[in-house]
């Protein structure tokens, strides 16, 4: 395949065969597949506390939940850290509220975010048999990138939550199971696919209630954070939002973003950066490898270019290389 | 437990969820316990490796602790019995045994000594040395101490401190409980480094609610405890030694935080100026302002007799450069780089267990990747060993009590290096400009040691690539950057640390009545609930079979099956507890029609949604619950 050296045309041609290869492999497998063989879900009551959800996100160490209404009998919606983000504001704008606030369960979150005039909690789901590739093209319309795995049990009708798929565990199985992967060696910066103009980016010193205010405005996953002249020196994410609010301490909203990030975990495994010259099939293999969610893209002085996203990856395989 | 639940990706669970809370009674370490323990592994009389048990001394808040001796040389040893359970992060169960091997090589004449560490399936067993007294049982014997006395006592533990500060390792939890004597009326420091290791950091729940020598930054619940909290309890302990009572006491708890959030106490008109200023400046407030060990190091009243043995090697370099400048003006050019000690990187692989290879490289690198500093650490910490004993020999007019520290020395590398002390290699001084230096970079280095730069390396044959680890966002970096900018908002915050969840699983709800009253109590909280119940065959009194509307106001279409079916049984799993198991059997319709096949495999029983099955679960046990209070 392509061994000889053929130059440059050859690699177009094997990245273009390489994503639709994999394209097809999205269409041949279902989210069923994706699951592993055994697993744990968390699911939460819409009769909990917010406060309680944060501890038990934070105790299991996971980002998201599913939600059940116990007096429906249905799937609720996604937990995320957007909704987190939507309280903070929400209380940020209304000190007084605070009473509220504290004492808010999970199915009072709509209110404040029709208060705040921000998009309720994603409902969107898909049953774990249809096609994964579907369940991509759903969850990229989705917000909180990642889509719950709903399924109705035969007799009574009612909904069992059998998981929820996010981008990183599609593109990690791809990465898995696809060998194709090795062919995309196009380099990113020529495939359109980094977001560059309008990188909404921070500094050490800006406070964290203003970086809160850009993620939720940009609806993006993470705020990088550069010096004087650009170069890129830490990120702040949506789920560092959890973090900094634990046990219900939301003064901590007047500190820095860089003082807020002193409370990340040691786990943390740093920012990656890459440059444009990059190909995806590394990348690939970075996802494969650990739990990536983007990748900062800076020239050979470090200064912040642009952000590759699992989102414009996941787009990409899915919806790019149609062309001539 | 109200709303959250969790199932198995194979649906079926006839499980609830039940919080467990530890409870650790704190007795003084080394007082009178009861000695009876369950398992004979550790039996009074037995032996764990070269050590026979004699008896338990009391119990910990990390687990017991006994008396043993060592089988050949009969030396008295305690050893500390840590249950693995109690460990924090217990998917870090390596990061942490290996911070147990750096305790182990903290060497100072007035800290408990970490003798050797035996691990077994579910403890981990510190040897450590074996002090009989307690520094308040002498207090509260003798009527009233000089103020000389008390300030030899006082030198030491702040010696004890600033040594542990050195190496990184803060106390967090210095009081009377951890301050032992040993026969000669040394001062001997207990628990250093442990508070970081266990999970159970919460100074108000395990020291028997009293925060009495607690900092104010510790009991508002500020996350970040520093050294500052350390100088915080000492300035109390100093406190009690001479003044035979708390600064900070009050029957009410509430009063008794107020007092000390803002520094409220007296000082009697007996103390000297001297002892009166350093009071009142070890207890500040605000950590930023209160004064550091070192500063204490160089006050005046604190000065006095100190012996050489404690004096810090920093504060000691700072005297002799003084003295060197004085005597001679120009001494040509000084080689910075110290020759490396065969001797210790000997005693280091053996304790350590490092590679001799792996030593050298780490020396003579200026890598900074985690295992070459954590190795770097350990040497700086037996170099530092060694050189104390040669001030301590030194030390003529207390050749006595160097007797002591050494005759208290136990059979590891340690005791070898004592007897015939090696040449101990010429201290290089460094020049002053660069003094601070090595300090700042080792601090940076220290906070790497827990971390694992993730495996690079074998990224197959990309030579291209380019992507990395931005070293500015890993977060012991960010933190030291943040700290060197000297925000003061900044030294307060400290990461969020993922403790392991504490909730356990069971399968139903256990109780210790007697089995008829449970079923009573079961049939009550059915009957408030509007179950239904068949009633149960003579043989098989402990089986309820329940039917159960679940209603959900939704669905309309009466085909749709709406009664759940449950089984509810009595276990008994040992004498007097009992076990009360929930489990789903099915569903009926209510319209009379039966579900398609009455007869249901358990393979077909999971296909069915578990959240009714666990709401309801859960709404019965909510009404045990108000029901067993209720009685």
């Amino acid at each position: 395949m392509g061994d000889v050296g053929l130059g440059r045309g050859n690699v177009v041609l094997e990245q273009k065969f390489s994503v639709e290869s994999i394209r097809a492999f999205l269409k041949s497998k279902t989210s069923y597949d994706v699951l592993p063989v055994s697993y744990r879900l968390i699911v939460l009551d819409t009769s909990l506390l917010v406060k309680k959800s944060l501890n038990v996100l934070l105790q299991n160490n996971i980002v998201s939940a599913p939600l059940w209404d116990a007096k429906t009998s249905r799937f609720a919606g996604l937990l995320t850290s957007s909704d987190f983000i939507n309280v903070i504001q929400y209380y940020f704008s209304n000190p007084d509220k605070f009473e509220l606030v504290d004492k808010l369960q999970l199915d009072g979150l709509k209110e404040i975010e029709r208060a705040i005039g921000v998009e309720p909690i994603d409902t969107a789901s898909i049953h774990p048999a249809r096609p994964l590739y579907e369940a991509c093209i759903k969850m990229m319309n989705s917000t909180s990138r990642r889509i719950p795995l709903i399924d109705q049990d035969e007799d009574t009708h009612r909904e069992i939550v059998v998981s929820v798929l996010t981008q990183y565990r599609i593109l990690k199985f791809v990465a898995l199971n696809c060998r194709e992967t090795h062919l995309l060696r196009r380099p990113i910066g020529e495939l359109n696919i980094v977001t560059e103009k309008e990188v909404a980016s921070c500094r050490m010193t800006t406070p964290v209630i203003d970086v809160i205010q850009l993620l939720s405005q940009g609806n993006v996953a993470s705020i990088p954070i550069v010096d004087d002249e650009g170069h890129l020196i830490n990120v702040y994410e949506a789920v560092d939002v959890l973090g900094l609010i634990k046990g219900g301490i939301y003064n901590d909203l007047s500190l820095s973003v860089g003082e807020a990030l002193m409370r990340r975990s040691d786990d943390f495994e740093g920012v990656y950066t890459c440059t444009k010259n990059d190909k995806l099939s590394t990348i690939m293999d970075h996802i494969r490898k650990s739990r990536v969610h983007r990748f900062f893209v800076v020239d050979e002085d470090g200064k912040l270019t642009g952000v590759l996203t699992l989102s414009d990856i996941l787009r990409y395989i899915l919806l790019g290389e149609t062309g001539s | 437990m109200n709303g959250s639940a969790a199932v198995s990706s194979s649906g079926t669970g006839s499980s609830s969820e039940r919080h467990h809370r530890h409870h650790h009674h704190r007795h003084h370490h080394h007082g009178q316990g009861n000695g009876h323990s369950q398992q004979n592994l550790l039996a009074d009389g037995s032996h764990i490796g070269n050590y026979q048990i004699v008896k338990t001394l009391g119990e910990g808040s990390f687990g017991k602790v006994k008396l043993a001796y060592h089988i050949t040389t009969g030396q008295k040893v305690a050893l500390k019995i840590i249950n693995k359970k109690v460990l924090a992060k217990s998917d870090m169960q390596g990061r942490i045994e290996r911070e147990i091997s750096y305790l182990r090589l903290l060497r100072h004449p007035h800290i408990i000594k970490l003798y050797d560490v035996i691990k077994s399936k579910d403890e981990i067993i510190m040897v450590i040395e074996y002090a009989g007294n307690e520094l308040f049982d002498y207090i509260v014997q003798r009527d009233k101490m000089s103020e000389e006395e008390a300030r030899r006592f006082f030198q030491q533990i702040i010696s004890a401190v600033e040594y542990c500060h050195r190496h990184k390792i803060v106390h967090r939890d210095l009081k009377p409980e951890n301050l032992l004597l040993d026969e000669h009326l040394n001062v001997k420091i207990a628990d250093f480094g442990l508070s970081n290791i266990m999970t159970d950091g919460n100074f108000l729940k395990t020291s028997c609610g009293s925060p009495n020598y607690a900092a104010p930054e510790v009991i508002s619940g500020k996350l970040y405890a520093g050294p500052e909290v350390d100088v915080w309890s000492s300035g109390v302990i100093l406190y009690v030694m001479l003044c035979r009572r708390l600064p900070f006491d009050d029957e009410s708890i509430p009063v008794l935080f107020k007092n000390i959030s803002n520094g409220v106490y007296t000082l009697p008109k007996f103390l000297s100026e001297g002892a009166a200023g350093l009071i009142k400046r070890m207890l500040i407030v605000n950590p930023l302002n209160r004064i550091s060990i070192l500063e204490i190091m160089q006050d005046d009243w604190f000065k006095v007799g100190l012996p050489t043995y404690l004096i810090p090697p920093e504060l000691k370099q700072q005297e002799q450069e003084q003295q060197q400048q004085q005597e001679q003006h120009d001494d040509g050019t000084k080689n910075n780089s110290e020759e490396i000690d065969d001797e210790l990187v000997t005693a280091l692989s053996k304790t350590m267990g490092y590679d001799r290879d792996e030593i050298y490289e780490s020396l003579e690198s200026r890598d900074r990747t985690s295992v070459l500093n954590e190795i770097r650490e350990a040497y700086m910490l037996i170099k530092e060993n060694k050189s104390l004993i040669k001030d301590l020999k030194s030390d003529r007019d207390r050749s006595d009590e160097l007797d002591t520290f050494l005759a208290q020395s136990p059979p590891t590398f340690q005791q070898r290096g004592d007897q015939n002390l090696p040449p101990v290699p010429p201290l290089q001084l460094q020049s002053s400009p660069q003094q601070h230096q090595p300090n700042v970079s080792r601090k940076i280095a220290t906070q790497q040691r827990a971390y694992n730069v993730a495996p690079f390396n074998d990224t197959n044959n990309e030579e291209d690539s380019t992507i990395s680890i931005l070293p500015t966002s890993l977060p012991q970096i960010h933190r030291a950057n943040m700290l060197a900018q000297g925000l003061p908002a900044a030294s307060k915050i400290s990461p969020l640390v993922n403790k392991k969840s504490k909730t356990r699983w069971h399968f139903g709800i256990r109780s210790r009545s007697y089995p008829l009253d449970v079923m009573g109590e079961i049939y009550i909280a059915l009957k408030n609930l509007g179950a239904q119940w068949a009633k149960p065959s003579e043989e098989d009194l402990w089986t309820i079979r329940v039917r159960w509307k679940y209603d959900v106001g939704q669905n309309h279409n009466e085909r749709i099956p709406d009664l759940m079916k449950m089984v509810i049984q009595l276990f008994q799993i040992e004498t007097n507890n009992y076990l009360v198991d929930f489990k789903f059997d099915g569903w009926e319709s209510s319209s009379g029609e039966v579900a398609h096949n009455p007869n249901l495999s358990e393979d077909e029983m999971s296909t069915f949604s578990a959240y009714p099955f666990l709401h309801l679960t859960t709404r019965l046990i909510m009404e045990l619950a108000v029901n067993s209070q209720g009685g």
